[in-house]
C-alpha cells in the first residue's frame, strides 16, 4: 500500500481541509501497533517497544556457569529423577554448592569436562546419592586425570563404564584458550535418563546410555 | 461585521511537525516485520527465538581471487556441536596441509561449499517406446521460498512442458542447495562366503562374519562434510543377509542442514551462486547428539552335520556327502540370515527438549491490540490476525526445537 506521508507546506500556503486531512492520515498511518511477540508501553515521552524474551540464556537443568577459571555453578538437574550433588550437597541447596578446582584437569589438547558421574548398585540402578558432579580431563579414563590407553570414541558408541559401576556424561566442555583463560561449551540442556547394558547381570562393566 | 482572527501556523512550524512525524516512522530492522495499514503499522517479531543452537551455520561469501570467474566461494562456520560429548571436526587447509580442526577451536574451521544443486530442475528424464518424454519432478524447496519469489520447480510428467515449472513473472529468483552432513565412523560387519569341498566337509558353502574398522582407524573423528546431494548410506537388505553378501557401511551419517542460496530477481537458469546471493540454512538437528551402534555380534556358526562311514573302502561316502551338502548349505544360509551381525548405528539427542513436529500453534496476536466494540480496534485486530495468517511459513521451527528421540528398542535396552 502507499503509505501516506505528512504533506510539506510552503510559506503562505493555506491549511485547507485537504492538507489537514493528509496530515491526519499520515499521523494515523504512523501509529505503532503491537504484532505477535511485541509488547508496547505508551508513555508521554514515547512508546517503549519490547521484543520477545531472549532465550539465549534460559536456565535449563545442568546449565554450567564458570566462576572465573577456578570453579563453576551448575543449575539443578536430575538423572533418573535423582538430583545431582556436589560433595553431598544437592544442586538445589541454598546457597548453591560450587564445583571448585585449583587447576582445571585438562587433556593433552587442553580440553576438560564438567561431567556427572553416576554410580550404580549391583542391579545397575542409579544409587540414591549416586549422581555427582566432577571435573575431569578425560571422559573415558578411570580417574578422569590420567589419559586412558585409547581416548578415541568407543567403537560401539554409547558410554563405557568404570570400576565400581560408574559412568560419566559431560555437561559442558572446557577449552583452555591460548591466553590461558577457559572457554565453556554447554553440552547438556536438560535432565537425563540413564540405562546400562551389561553383557550379563553379573559383570561390572557395561555399555551405558544417557538420553 | 465582526472579524474572526484566524490563527496562523508558520510553514516552518508545520514542516517541523512533518519532520517529527517522519522521524517517528517505523522502519523494518533485523528480525522485525512491519505491516502497514491506514490505521497504523503493526510491528511483529520475525524471529521469536534467538538461541544459537548447536550445529547452527553462519554462511558468508569468502573472497578468493584465485577462484575464477566467481572471485570467491560460499563458506560456513558451524556453531560447536558434540557427539557423545566429543568434539566434531572439519577438514581444513592449515599451513598448506589438510588437517581436522575441531569446531571448538579458537580459530574455528570453515566448510567450503562447492557442488551446488538446483532443486528446481527435474531429477531425471526417460523416453518410452512411443518416444514420449517422461520427466521426473524436481526435488523442490520449502514453501518459505515461494514468498521470496523463487522460480517454481519443474512439475514433472509427460512432454517437454514438464521440464519447466509454472511460469510466473513475479518469481524469477534462482535457488541452489547443498547438504551439510555429520559423519561418524564405526565398526562394520561384512559377511563372507567360503567355498568348501563337499566331499571332505560335506558342505559347499560356509558364511562367516568379518569385522572391519578401517574407517575408524583411518580417521576416528566425528566430522562434518558438505554434499551436493546427500544420500543416506545403504544398509544391507534382508536378501543380502540371506545370501551371505551383506556388507555394512563403515560410516553412520546424519543430515544436519540444507543450505539454500537465493539469487536476486531475473537471474538466468545457469547462474552460479556469488556474493549477490543470500544464504538460508534449513536445519534438521538442533541439539548435541549421542551415538551408538547395535553391537549385535553373531554366535559361532553351528558345525555342519557330518557322517563318515568307513565301510567298503569308503565307496558310500560320496553319496552320503552329496546328501548332506545341500542340508548343511541351507542351514548355513538360514543361520547367516537369522544371526547376522548388525552394527548399524543411531543418533539421538540426550536431554534434548522440544517438539517432534513443526506444526505447532502459532503465537497469538498481541494482547495490546484492544478489540471490544470499537470498529476501528476490531479492524486493527482483524488486520493483525490476517498479517500473521498470511506470513510465509518459517524455514525452521520455532524454539524449543524438535529433538531426535532415543530408541531403547533399537539398542535392546531394557
Amino acid at each position: 500500500m502507499i503509505i501516506p506521508q505528512w504533506p510539506e507546506a510552503r510559506p503562505g500556503q493555506a491549511i485547507t481541509a485537504e492538507l489537514w486531512n493528509l496530515a491526519r492520515a499520515a499521523h494515523r498511518a504512523n501509529q505503532i501497533l503491537a504484532g505477535p511477540g511485541i509488547r508496547l508501553r505508551q508513555t508521554p515521552d514515547g512508546t517503549v517497544i519490547s521484543g520477545p524474551d531472549a532465550v539465549a540464556s534460559w536456565d535449563h537443568p545442568f546449565r554450567v556457569s564458570l566462576i572465573g577459571d577456578s570453579g563453576a555453578l551448575i543449575t539443578p538437574g536430575f538423572v533418573n529423577l535423582i538430583e545431582a550433588e556436589i560433595d553431598g550437597e544437592p544442586l538445589s541447596a541454598e546457597p548453591a554448592p560450587k564445583l571448585e578446582w585449583n587447576r582445571p584437569k585438562l587433556d593433552a589438547d587442553r580440553r576438560g569436562y564438567i561431567a556427572i558421574e553416576v554410580e550404580c548398585d549391583e542391579k545397575w540402578n542409579v544409587k540414591k546419592t549416586g549422581v555427582k558432579l566432577v571435573q575431569v580431563g578425560y571422559l573415558s579414563s578411570e580417574n578422569g586425570t590420567d589419559p586412558p590407553p585409547d581416548d578415541e570414541q568407543s567403537a560401539a558408541g554409547g558410554v563405557p563404564s568404570f570400576t565400581g559401576r560408574r559412568a560419566r556424561w559431560p555437561l559442558a566442555m572446557l577449552r583452555q584458550r591460548k591466553d590461558g583463560g577457559l572457554g565453556l561449551f554447554q553440552i547438556t540442556h536438560g535432565d537425563l535418563q540413564f540405562r546400562a547394558q551389561p553383557r550379563s547381570a553379573k559383570v561390572d562393566f557395561a555399555r551405558c546410555f544417557f538420553w | 461585521m465582526s472579524t474572526i482572527a484566524v490563527p496562523t501556523i508558520p510553514a516552518a512550524e508545520w514542516n517541523k511537525l512533518r519532520a517529527i512525524t517522519r522521524r517517528n516512522r517505523a522502519l523494518s530492522g533485523a528480525n522485525v516485520r512491519l505491516h502497514w495499514s491506514a490505521d497504523g503499522v503493526i510491528i511483529s517479531a520475525a524471529v521469536t527465538a534467538e538461541y544459537t543452537h548447536p550445529w547452527q551455520l553462519s554462511c558468508r561469501w569468502k573472497v578468493d581471487e584465485s577462484i575464477q570467474p566467481a572471485g570467491g566461494l560460499w563458506a560456513a562456520t558451524v556453531e560447536p556441536g558434540f557427539v557423545n560429548g566429543r568434539d566434531v571436526f572439519i577438514s581444513t587447509k592449515r599451513d598448506e596441509q589438510l588437517v581436522d580442526v575441531a569446531l571448538t577451536d579458537e580459530e574455528p574451521p570453515e566448510l567450503e561449499i562447492r557442488g551446488w544443486r538446483d532443486p528446481t530442475q527435474p531429477q531425471g528424464a526417460s523416453a518410452t517406446l512411443d518416444l514420449d518424454l517422461i520427466v521426473q519432478g524436481a526435488e523442490g524447496y520449502p514453501p518459505f521460498f515461494d514468498s521470496l519469489g523463487v522460480k517454481p520447480a519443474a512439475r514433472g510428467g509427460k512432454g517437454f512442458a514438464a521440464l519447466e515449472g509454472e511460469s510466473d513473472p513475479n518469481r524469477t529468483r534462482q535457488i541452489r542447495a547443498v547438504d551439510v552432513v555429520l559423519i561418524t565412523p564405526r565398526v562394520a560387519a561384512r559377511q563372507q562366503v567360503d567355498v568348501l569341498n563337499p566331499l571332505i566337509d560335506q558342505q559347499a558353502v560356509q558364511i562367516s562374519t568379518a569385522f572391519s574398522n578401517n574407517a575408524l582407524r583411518h580417521n576416528p573423528h566425528h566430522r562434518i562434510g558438505v554434499f551436493g546431494k546427500w544420500q543416506p548410506p545403504q544398509m544391507p537388505t534382508a536378501l543380502d543377509r540371506l545370501m551371505g553378501a551383506a556388507a555394512e557401511p563403515e560410516l553412520d551419517e546424519l543430515l544436519l542442514a540444507t543450505i539454500y542460496v537465493v539469487s536476486p530477481p531475473d537471474y538466468p537458469d545457469d547462474a552460479k551462486p556469488d556474493a549477490s546471493w543470500t544464504a538460508y540454512p534449513r536445519y534438521f538437528v538442533f541439539w548435541n547428539l549421542a551415538h551408538a551402534n547395535r553391537n549385535q555380534v553373531p554366535q559361532l556358526a553351528p558345525k555342519p552335520i557330518t557322517f563318515f562311514l568307513p565301510l567298503a573302502g569308503g565307496v558310500a561316502q560320496p553319496i552320503i556327502s552329496a546328501l548332506l551338502t545341500p542340508v548343511n548349505d541351507a542351514a548355513a544360509l538360514i543361520y547367516a540370515y537369522l544371526d547376522s551381525a548388525d552394527f548399524s548405528g543411531k543418533f539421538w539427542a540426550p536431554s534434548g527438549i522440544g517438539f517432534e513436529t513443526t506444526k505447532r500453534p502459532q503465537p497469538t496476536t498481541a494482547a495490546a491490540v484492544k478489540t471490544g466494540l470499537n470498529p476501528l480496534h476490531r479492524r486493527i485486530a482483524r488486520e493483525a490476525k490476517a498479517a500473521v495468517e498470511n506470513a510465509p511459513p518459517p524455514l525452521n521451527p520455532p524454539f524449543p526445537f524438535r529433538r531426535l528421540a532415543f530408541d531403547p528398542w533399537f539398542f535392546v535396552v531394557s
